[in-house]
């Protein structure tokens, strides 16, 4: 499957995690990052690609 | 530092409010459950084990040290009150490139990678740091 725009990626997620936690910690989310995360490859975790030079 | 050693200081600060390394530890946490090397699935029964080994990777990296692989023996992790469990994780983690190894398994020095000291350098894990007051790890 191709990543697209509208797969969330891990800072979103984390943002989540910052403003319902409940929310974050439920097995819907935590099934969706590994979806995500399986669409996005590394770049799921944008913070670190970003911080790439 | 032995990985015996991280677990033990991760375990001990885990019992206290120490916001920033509940913090990190969740964000390694969620790095973990999404790649697959955590599963999710079980969290509820395992949360406290998963978190533990994220905290021992956030020690690592507070310690500005390697994760020391000195035996796979399962025994052995048993018999220092460990999981059994923890030697597959970590493997896990090697295969993906979450720890840096010369060989392709957990055995040896085992550095953090990149990713990891990305995350744990960075301000925007701290900065929603509130007391910690509990948490849900599954």
């Amino acid at each position: 499957m191709q990543p697209n725009n509208t797969t969330p990626f891990f800072s979103q997620f984390l943002e989540l995690k910052r403003t319902n936690p409940s929310a974050y910690w439920n097995k819907t989310t935590q099934a969706q990052m590994v979806s995500a995360y399986k669409q996005h490859g590394t770049a799921f975790f944008d913070h670190y690609e970003q911080a790439q030079p | 530092m032995n990985v015996f050693m991280l677990l033990k200081r991760a375990s001990r600060r885990l019992q206290t409010p120490d916001a920033m390394l509940h913090e990190q530890a969740d964000t390694v946490l969620g790095i973990l459950r999404s790649s697959g090397v955590l599963p999710y699935k079980r969290s509820s029964l395992n949360g406290e084990l998963h978190k533990l080994v994220a905290a021992m990777l956030v020690e690592a990296y507070d310690e500005n040290t390697t994760v020391d692989v000195v035996t796979r023996r399962v025994g052995t992790f048993h018999r220092y009150g460990f999981s059994t469990q923890i030697v597959k994780y970590i493997d896990a983690m090697v295969k993906q490139g979450f720890l840096v190894s010369e060989a392709d398994k957990a055995k040896g020095r085992l550095a953090l990678s990149d990713l990891l000291e990305t995350y744990l350098d960075e301000p925007h894990t701290v900065q929603s740091i509130q007391p910690y007051m509990g948490n849900r790890t599954g």
